[in-house]
């Protein structure tokens, strides 16, 4: 596919091109993720940041055609590089191609553990027919392996566990059990919705630890999901920050931290505590994500925007560049 | 349909009226409430099912009261003694037949249209007052068991345990076969309890023989109703009683029956009503049945299983008009009670509500 | 293993569930009209002596729980007479109790033959027209009283097609039935069980190979079952499709097909999740079962325990009311444990 590899280069792994999502329920068409793009190189972790509602969960689903209806994918491509070295759109894959790109080659890990989980099998079992999904081994050896996942995993007792079923397991047992069932392929991507929202400080910093080693012993990239800006500080390599189904601002994780360019970043940055920056008060942000029904023709956040101007609620803002690598959608970044 | 709409509307309107007579300022608290039920008939006018339902039961109900009032045929006259042609006489269309009733008659000779008009009566009282009084008593212990817990809950699952164990037909038979003689000297000995219950039936008092039958019948159909819905009540108080508004209400000191009427109750209704409607259908199939079987009222009581029960000694060729007619009636009630049912299963459960009422013009 | 305790401890329950089935019963017992001798003894002309013999014999002089005792053992030791036919009534119970098994059997296969394949379709095409033709089999199917349906089918199957015959039940042969009472000698234990499977004439022509009794068992016993399955059918059709509708839209499913897993496995865990309520509807399905055999046993004459107990309640033959009513709740009992206990079985969650 020529015109494809154009858009990639060696480095890439995963590139998204204006990615549109819309759910066509009884209230209306609501525009979950309008015109998103990114893109995930080799080896590197991207984080997804925002607030609940804003359409990161639907956007990583979305690329491998993961959205039920009434929502459906309505635009944009999905350009991944297998393993082998093939560029394929993963939107417009026949479906058996793309189940076998699922659990193999990009791996999920769901956000809430205990309802990804069928309380019907046991974790060994969940391990065994993700592995055997996608190739021939005999159960034995796939259970060895598993024990292998949950111990690294840091999981206690794993030869034990392997055989629980879910509901024997504890909140953050079961978390880091998903994490070992998505990894249970060496999958080239792994997107984790917030993989750590249910552990304690300790075993948080150790996942962390191993996700970082995976990277990069299995030149492994990762698309974190997270609102804890605390691991995005620490993990990641890059930012994409989303509001209200777009993307509003692009970059270094060090550039965004220390020179946030968007209002609603900004405003993000002093609503939490900031490893990188000390700050002395948390503001909150005022308002609520906007109903995505019938979208208005201007910026998306200007209702909330402290700066908001005229021209903020006529026209949206482009994603125009502050720096090198660096991208922002404000109209506040035209005038400088 | 929109007629419909109206008439609940306003309905809902007069009933928000009555209560701002006794309690001024009623609807202007209760406006949300209002509104959720001015939805609710919305949305059940908008169910072609609830509505097809709602008009055969309405229907039903019409018939019930005024049948025995104008039935041409009173059932107490066996007319095939005196006229032999009219023993179970086939339908008689004009112009070619005269002799006998358009639909036909029953051993008796009587026309069983006639009869029937008494049978909706027998039917509907029937089933109204197992489900009625049954409902609610289960309804009391189901509150009372999932509330308090402890010793008095241990003590009424035992006992619901205990009747569920037997298939209900089973046991109805069990016991309407054992009551009749009882109920009959107890009716013997209040006869102002006796001419009022035949009044509701539509009988008269000569027979309340039969009359104790039906209230064998409704004795043993409460007691294989009630621990269905002490069960289900008492699932819902388990699952409501450890919310956290339940534990406010406690602490602000609100004493324990108000909170299970005016918080609890409330929440469990929806499931109850349902299933109460449901019943309804279900009740009158079962005392048809039990009629079938010889435990209802017997001559000269035109109740429609019992009906059914006689012409299956000559069916089919003499009395398959009967068993038609009649069945075709039990069908009727039962589905009318089951139509609006599953329409309100539909429109009491929120997500599906919505459903409904986005299909249809914002009004 | 959890599994063993649970169903241990479920056969615990079921103790204190059967002391109170019979103490019901004994309530049903006692309150038969008229003198509780007379209901024992029947009609027979029995002078005065003799009525009070019999009297002391069962206690009626007695305090009511020493009543109650001597019942409860009269009735598990299957002491009770019959008396219109001066038989042991559980004699009579247990003649007729196999052909009520087959009958419920049948029954219970046409329900489960029309109502899951037709639920899993309503579930594939959710919101078309064979979904909203389900909704409406169900409606009519459970609106529709059964003797009626009852007689309708009798009507257009045996009166105009005589596809069917309405006398008798088909018997294994002689020898096969006396090979199959031998068993117990020859294989202790679980030559018991096989003798009381064998009792089932259909399961007893199976064991025998004579096949052709089990075929003319099918085609005696169809209108029955064809008519339960047509008045539930749609009732189960439907809680297959919303159970497997609910199984397939949760969490888990789409986490599957995240993982990559083959259509056909994530049906199997949306089938595997859909059964659970499934299991409970039949279950309780069931006892309807055992009631319909009462009226099902009238309408198509079949000589089972279902039409004992109609024969007994025309004739006011109160010790086999009794008796059966008990039998009846036992049997339901011990369905309610294996269903329970296949429970267990399928969701690990039960075991605790």
């Amino acid at each position: 596919m020529v015109e494809l590899e154009g858009l990639m280069t060696s480095k890439h792994v995963l590139k998204v091109v204006d990615l549109e999502v819309k759910f066509f329920t009884y209230a209306g068409v609501v525009h979950a993720v309008s015109g998103v793009s990114f893109e995930v190189f080799e080896g590197e972790v991207i984080s997804l940041v925002g607030e609940t509602g804003c359409g990161k969960t639907v956007t990583t689903r979305a690329i491998t055609r993961l959205v039920d209806p009434p929502g459906r994918v309505t635009g944009g491509r999905a350009l991944y590089r297998t393993k082998s070295g093939e560029i394929i759109d993963l939107l417009k894959m026949p479906d058996e191609d793309l189940r076998r790109i699922r659990g193999d080659e990009i791996a999920y890990v769901f956000q809430d553990p205990t309802s990804a989980l069928d309380p019907l099998y046991t974790i060994g079992g969940h391990i065994v027919e993700t592995v055997k999904a996608h190739r021939r081994a005999p159960a034995k050896e796939i259970l060895k392996h598993a024990v292998k996942l949950l111990a690294e995993t840091l999981i206690p007792s794993p030869e034990l566990r392997v055989k629980n079923y879910p509901h024997e397991l504890s909140g953050g047992m079961r978390q880091r059990a998903v994490i070992s069932i998505g990894l249970s392929n060496n999958p080239k991507l792994l997107i984790a919705d917030e993989p750590t929202t249910n552990l304690d400080v300790t075993v948080q910093a150790q996942i962390l630890d191993l996700l970082r080693e995976l990277r990069s012993k299995y030149l492994m990239s990762l698309v974190l999901i997270t609102h804890n800006l605390g691991i995005v500080a620490e993990m990641s390599d890059r930012i994409y920050v989303m509001y209200a189904g777009k993307i509003v601002e692009e970059g270094a994780t060090e550039e965004i931290f220390y020179s946030p360019s968007h209002p609603y970043t900004s405003l993000l940055l002093r609503a939490v505590p900031n490893p990188v920056r000390k700050i002395e008060k948390l503001e909150t942000i005022p308002g609520t994500v906007p109903s995505l029904v019938n979208p208005g023709p201007g910026c998306r956040f200007e209702p909330r925007c402290p700066y908001a101007m005229e021209k903020c609620a006529r026209e949206e803002p482009p994603l125009v560049e502050v720096s090198r690598g660096h991208r922002a959608a404000c109209w506040l970044l035209e005038k400088r | 349909m929109r007629a419909i709409y109206r008439l609940l509307s306003k309905i809902i309107d007069g009933y928000a009226l009555l209560r701002d007579r006794i309690n001024p300022g009623w609807s202007s608290k209760n406006s949300s409430r209002l509104r959720e039920w001015k939805l609710m008939a919305y949305a059940f006018s908008k169910s072609r099912i609830g509505v097809l339902g709602g008009l055969i039961v309405a229907a039903v109900i019409v018939i019930a009261i005024i049948g025995p009032a104008i039935s041409w045929e009173p059932y107490w006259v066996y007319k095939s003694v005196t006229d032999p042609r009219l023993w179970l006489h086939p339908p008689c269309i004009q112009p070619s037949c005269s002799e006998a009733p358009l639909f036909g008659t029953d051993e008796w000779g009587r026309d069983i249209v006639a009869m029937s008009l008494y049978g909706f009566r027998i039917s509907l009282v029937i089933s109204l007052l197992v489900v009625l009084l049954g409902a609610p008593l289960g309804i009391f212990l189901g509150l009372l068991s999932g509330y308090r817990g402890g010793l008095v809950d241990e003590v009424i699952m035992r006992l619901t345990d205990i009747f569920i164990a037997f298939p209900g037909l089973i046991l109805a038979i069990a016991f309407a076969s054992v009551l009749p003689r009882r109920i009959r000297e107890f009716l013997e000995a209040f006869p102002a309890l006796r001419d009022s219950l035949s009044f509701l039936f539509g009988l008269r008092p000569q027979e309340y023989g039969q009359l104790a039958a039906l209230i064998s019948v409704w004795f043993a159909m409460v007691i294989v109703w009630w621990p269905g819905y002490a069960r289900i009540v008492r699932g819902s108080v388990l699952s409501v009683k450890e919310l956290p508004f339940i534990e406010a209400a406690k602490l602000v000191g609100i004493p324990e029956h108000k909170i299970l009427i005016k918080h609890i109750l409330p929440n469990v209704l929806s499931p109850v009503l349902v299933m109460m409607t449901f019943d309804l259908a279900t009740a009158t199939l079962f005392a048809a049945a039990l009629s079938f079987l010889g435990l209802g009222p017997q001559e000269p009581v035109p109740e429609l299983g019992f009906m059914i029960s006689k012409a299956a000694t000559y069916f089919p060729e003499r009395s398959w008009h009967v068993v038609l007619y009649f069945g075709t009636l039990l069908l009727f009630i039962a589905l009318g009670w089951n139509l609006l049912g599953d329409a309100l299963r539909d429109i009491l459960d929120p997500r599906t509500r919505r459903a409904i009422e986005f299909r249809g013009e914002g009004e | 293993m959890g599994l063993a305790r649970f169903v241990a401890r479920r056969i615990a329950t079921f103790i204190p569930t059967i002391v109170g089935v019979l103490f019901v019963t004994y309530i049903i017992a006692y309150s038969i009209p008229g003198d509780p001798t007379r209901a024992w003894v029947g009609e027979k002309l029995l002078n005065p002596e003799a009525l009070e013999r019999v009297r002391e014999k069962y206690k009626f002089n007695a305090p009511w729980y020493e009543q109650f005792a001597f019942f409860v053992s009269q009735l598990l030791s299957g002491n009770l007479e019959d008396p219109i036919r001066n038989r042991n009534v559980f004699d009579e119970i247990f003649e007729r109790f196999p052909i009520t098994v087959e009958v419920a059997i049948v029954g219970f296969t046409f329900l489960v033959a029309i109502g899951i394949p037709l639920g899993i379709l309503a579930a594939i095409k959710k919101d078309t027209a064979v979904d909203f033709f389900v909704r409406i089999f169900a409606l009519v199917g459970s609106s529709l009283p059964a003797f009626v349906l009852y007689y309708y089918l009798i009507l257009i199957l045996f009166v105009y097609a005589s596809t069917t015959q309405l006398a008798g039940i088909p018997m294994p042969s002689t020898s096969c039935k006396s090979a199959i009472a031998s068993l117990p000698q020859s294989y202790p234990y679980i030559g018991d069980f096989l003798s009381a499977i064998g009792s089932v004439p259909m399961f007893g022509a199976l064991m025998c190979g004579e096949l052709e009794v089990v075929g003319e068992t099918f085609r005696r016993l169809y209108l029955p079952g064809l008519a339960l399955g047509l008045l539930n059918g749609g009732f189960i059709a439907r809680i297959v499709r919303n159970s497997l509708l609910d199984a397939l839209s949760s969490e888990y499913i789409l986490y599957a097909k995240a993982r990559g897993l083959s259509k056909l496995r994530i049906w199997g865990h949306a089938f595997k999740n859909a059964l659970i309520p499934v299991v409970t509807v039949l279950g309780i399905n069931f006892g309807g079962l055992l009631s319909g055999a009462v009226i099902a046993e009238r309408v198509f004459n079949i000589p089972g325990m279902g039409r004992l107990m109609y024969e007994a309640i025309t004739r006011a033959n109160f010790p086999i009311i009794i008796a059966s009513t008990f039998l009846f709740a036992i049997i339901y009992v011990t369905v309610n444990l294996v269903v329970d206990i296949l429970y267990a079985v399928i969701d690990p969650r039960i075991r605790y």
